[in-house]
């Protein structure tokens, strides 16, 4: 038989990976989206376990509004997203232990400003700068302007490179150690502790919640299904348990190898994995020695380690994620921070997470040592939330446990959002130095779901362009 | 302060390093493209080891898109050392 021929091949089907093959089917392109676990998405898909459904990758963003920067790009692919609005008085709640108060986050410019100078009057300069600072960085930002409604092609072209980092805008804006702890408190959700992240980075992951935040109906499930739903009427050839172990360059065409040993040819291929997984696929002639050193060096976000469970007696806990602050975590970079998320299924998911170092080498361990470690970590997390909170304690069933080492085997990576992006490294660029060989993903503008459907977006637009070149 | 001799051995020796350059090309009129063969891909990396090289960020000024030369690079870093004084 003869090998079989695609336009593009698109290597994985995390966000990324979806939206790139969904853009390409867009231009008439035959598509062939190749995934290695038994089914799309998997960290967006979550799990059912003990009759609740489990979430692993999505809970809530901003900007998903139908004129907001995610509404309009699940528009341009054709998605129609359940998107609702958390609640706007409180989306996540934050105990400051060293005072004994509870801040309930809301959204909203003057709600937070108001909420804000309420609990921390003597900071109520810095409050009015830190916010002015951080909305001047949105509005610079074309896709977080909040009060743009539409988008040209060249501002996906648009680079943030102010190496300002979090903790020194934090500093200089405030005295208190509090507040520096309860805003950056929100690094923990895209994984950069915030004295190694840009303030610019920072405002593209947490700044994007001032304004609106969104939860989707029925989950990271709901909005895989939603994709599958588009991606079955594009006319894209979907392939699971498909793992590529070689990309070879042929004359002008790419030769994939799968682990079943079988291959394919295609034009494009686009490869949405983690960095550093595709450069142990990747034609040798994709990146100079250098600067595959460069990637290879590049930090892993922290992993989390999960235990999660359910609700008992029909107890419902209306936010989503409650995090325990003292009095130096900020200081502490948020090290080893941990929350509780509650999903908004019925009946209701709980999650304790605690953010943990990722290195492959802690986790890569002899069994006995890994269960060791599990049971440890386990009861360091259960016993801070009993000390913390006993109340909400005996209400929460615990049913399993879920470690960077639980992850890898679903994704293939350790780290929460992957390569870590700091305010010292430069991103991962979208081209490769072989000729339609292609990179998406977290690494290469943002993580979490924005960040990465806008880098399969800027790919299509760098195609765009070098189109136009060719015709002119 | 740096002179500018130091600044064209500083910026010389980084590139060759990185890019494997050989010492005669480096002419200062010398185009990145055209006569270094280097590409966008590795203009990112060229501004990494600068501004590990001289400890200054690059990144943050846009006039950085205008450097076609290697003249252009000297010139540029030349400003950027006096204005951080």
């Amino acid at each position: 038989m003869a090998i079989q021929n695609y336009d593009v091949a698109v290597i994985g089907s995390g966000i990324s990976g979806m939206t790139a093959a969904l853009l390409f089917a867009k231009k008439g392109k035959k598509v062939a989206l190749f995934e290695q676990a038994p089914h799309l998405a998997p960290l967006f898909s979550g799990f059912d376990r003990g009759g609740v459904h489990i979430e692993s990758g999505f809970h809530y963003s901003g900007v998903l509004g139908k004129d907001e920067i995610g509404g309009l790009l699940f528009k341009e692919l054709g998605l129609n997203m359940p998107v609702e609005l958390c609640s706007k008085d409180g989306y996540d709640d934050a105990y400051l232990l060293k005072s004994g108060r509870l801040f309930k986050f809301p959204f909203g410019r003057q709600l937070f400003e108001q909420k804000l100078i309420e609990f921390f009057p003597n900071e109520k300069d810095g409050i009015k700068k830190y916010l002015d600072l951080a909305y001047s960085q949105l509005e610079k930002i074309p896709f977080l302007n909040f009060h743009k409604r539409e988008y040209k092609s060249e501002e996906f072209f648009y680079f943030a490179d102010d190496k300002t980092t979090l903790s020194e805008v934090l500093n200089d804006c405030f005295k208190d150690e509090e507040i520096k702890s309860l805003l950056s408190f929100s690094s923990v959700l895209y994984g950069v502790p915030p004295s190694k992240v840009a303030f610019v980075l920072h405002c593209c992951c947490s700044g994007i919640m001032f304004e609106t935040v969104w939860k989707i109906k029925g989950g990271g499930a709901a909005l895989v299904k939603e994709f599958k739903r588009v991606i079955e009427n594009s006319g894209i050839a979907v392939f699971c348990n498909k793992k590529v172990v070689k990309i070879e360059v042929e004359k002008d065409k790419k030769k994939l190898t799968f682990a079943d040993s079988s291959q394919i040819l295609c034009d494009i291929c686009v490869s949405s994995i983690h960095p550093k997984e595709f450069l142990k696929i990747a034609p040798p002639e994709t990146y100079r020695a250098k600067n595959v050193e460069r990637i290879q060096s590049l930090p892993e976000t922290d992993g989390f380690f999960v235990l999660y469970g359910k609700v008992k007696d029909g107890f419902r806990v209306d936010t989503n994620n409650v995090g325990f602050l003292t009095g130096d975590s900020f200081q502490k970079d948020h090290k080893n921070a941990y929350y509780i998320n509650f999903s908004n299924s019925n009946p209701q998911a709980v999650c304790a997470v605690m953010a943990v170092d990722s290195d492959e080498k802690l986790w890569d361990i002899p069994q006995n040592e890994y269960e060791q470690k599990k049971k440890e970590i386990s009861q360091n997390i259960k016993d801070e939330i009993k000390n913390r909170k006993p109340e909400l304690f005996d209400k929460i069933e615990f049913l399993g446990i879920a470690t960077p080492k639980t992850q890898k085997r679903f994704v293939n990576y350790y780290g929460s959002y992957g390569i870590m992006h700091t305010a010292e490294s430069a991103n991962i660029l979208p081209i490769t130095k072989v000729g339609g060989l292609f990179v998406v993903g977290q690494a290469t503008i943002a993580p979490g779901l924005i960040g990465a459907m806008i880098s399969s977006f800027l790919l299509d637009k760098i195609i765009d362009r070098s189109l136009e070149n060719k015709n002119v | 302060m740096m002179t500018r001799e130091e600044i064209i051995k500083t910026v010389n020796d980084a590139l060759m390093k990185e890019f494997e350059l050989k010492p005669e090309s480096m002419k200062p009129e010398a185009n990145f493209f055209a006569d270094l063969g280097l590409d966008s891909l590795d203009a990112v990396d060229m501004v990494v080891v600068l501004e590990q090289a001289f400890k200054v960020k690059l990144r943050k000024n846009y006039e950085v898109g205008k450097i076609m030369t290697l003249n252009d690079l000297y010139n540029y870093i030349e400003n950027l050392v006096k204005e951080n004084v």
